[in-house]
């Protein structure tokens, strides 16, 4: 299966689900700054990767494809989106490992502007690799 | 981006409105500033919003679940954390944030099996497994984090 841009599925989401998003992002933010205030480096970073935007995301998209199908689908087109955004989220938190290492190890040796790109490259990468990973093996289970 | 973070973590240094209720209360704000605050809440929500955008834009949709998992809240701390604190104590939230993206693949594992093979509404059980992530968080700090 190729990865492919699609800028039609920007027309389908809506502009409250963005404001939602920018919402819940922000206060997840405000908050974790604060309970590192009030703990810990060591506690604050256990926050770092809160699955915040996860159920958001999940909700949306399972709202988006379910008015698509109607309700004769009884909701099966928006639990296959979420299992989809679910299984992808799974496979992108081995990419936010890759970025705590990175940032942990370079943070203290190189400059922060070398190191968080670095961490946010070391992600990407790792995400999409563990992705096709995941894609290749079904594909071979599959045959 | 990272240039425009830099502009937005001196915007939090020069504000100094101070939170001057009880003492408890300036313990925990005791370097948040408003200034802070409020610049943590737009980088913050533009970087998730920003992700979330970008996620959109891809095909197939289990590819762009990826970005479900971006480091956007992580990325925001740490950049506005950096200018306060210093490298090394954002090193250290580096460190425990491993803990955490453990307990977060945990949580998102959860949440795929439990949709694919008991067919439930799925925002309910998002919801829920979120107690996943914080049973698994707060057993990797008991065992991991807090000894070293």
């Amino acid at each position: 299966m190729r990865i492919k841009l699609d800028t039609s599925a920007l027309r389908e989401s809506s502009w409250g689900g963005h404001a939602l998003r920018f919402a819940i992002g922000g206060l997840v933010t405000v908050a974790v700054g604060l309970f590192t205030k009030a703990t810990s480096a060591k506690a604050g970073g256990l926050m770092l990767a809160i699955p915040s935007i996860v159920p958001l995301g999940i909700a949306l998209i399972a709202r988006l494809q379910n008015r698509k199908a109607g309700p004769g689908a009884r909701g099966d087109r928006g639990r296959h989106a979420a299992i989809l955004e679910a299984t992808g989220a799974s496979c992108g938190t081995f990419g936010l490992l890759a970025f705590a290492v990175v940032a942990w190890q370079l943070l203290p040796r190189t400059t922060p502007w070398i190191a968080l790109p670095a961490a946010t490259v070391a992600w990407a990468a790792v995400a999409a690799g563990v992705w096709l990973a995941r894609k290749s093996h079904q594909a071979v289970s599959r045959a | 981006m990272f240039f425009m973070c830099d502009k937005l973590g001196r915007a939090a240094k020069k504000a100094t409105t101070y939170t001057r209720s009880s003492r408890a209360g300036n313990r925990m704000v005791n370097f948040l500033t408003v200034g802070e605050l409020v610049a943590r809440f737009f980088l913050g929500g533009a970087l998730v919003a920003i992700f979330a955008v970008i996620g959109d834009l891809f095909t197939p949709k289990s590819f762009a679940g990826l970005f479900a998992a971006a480091p956007s809240v992580a990325l925001a701390t740490m950049l506005l954390t950096l200018h306060k604190e210093g490298a090394s104590f954002v090193a250290v939230e580096a460190r425990s944030m491993i803990v955490g993206a453990l307990a977060f693949t945990a949580y998102a594992s959860v949440v795929a099996w439990v949709l694919h093979r008991r067919r439930p509404r799925p925002t309910p059980i998002a919801v829920a497994a979120l107690a996943v992530w914080g049973v698994v968080a707060a057993a990797g700090w008991a065992l991991f984090v807090r000894p070293l």
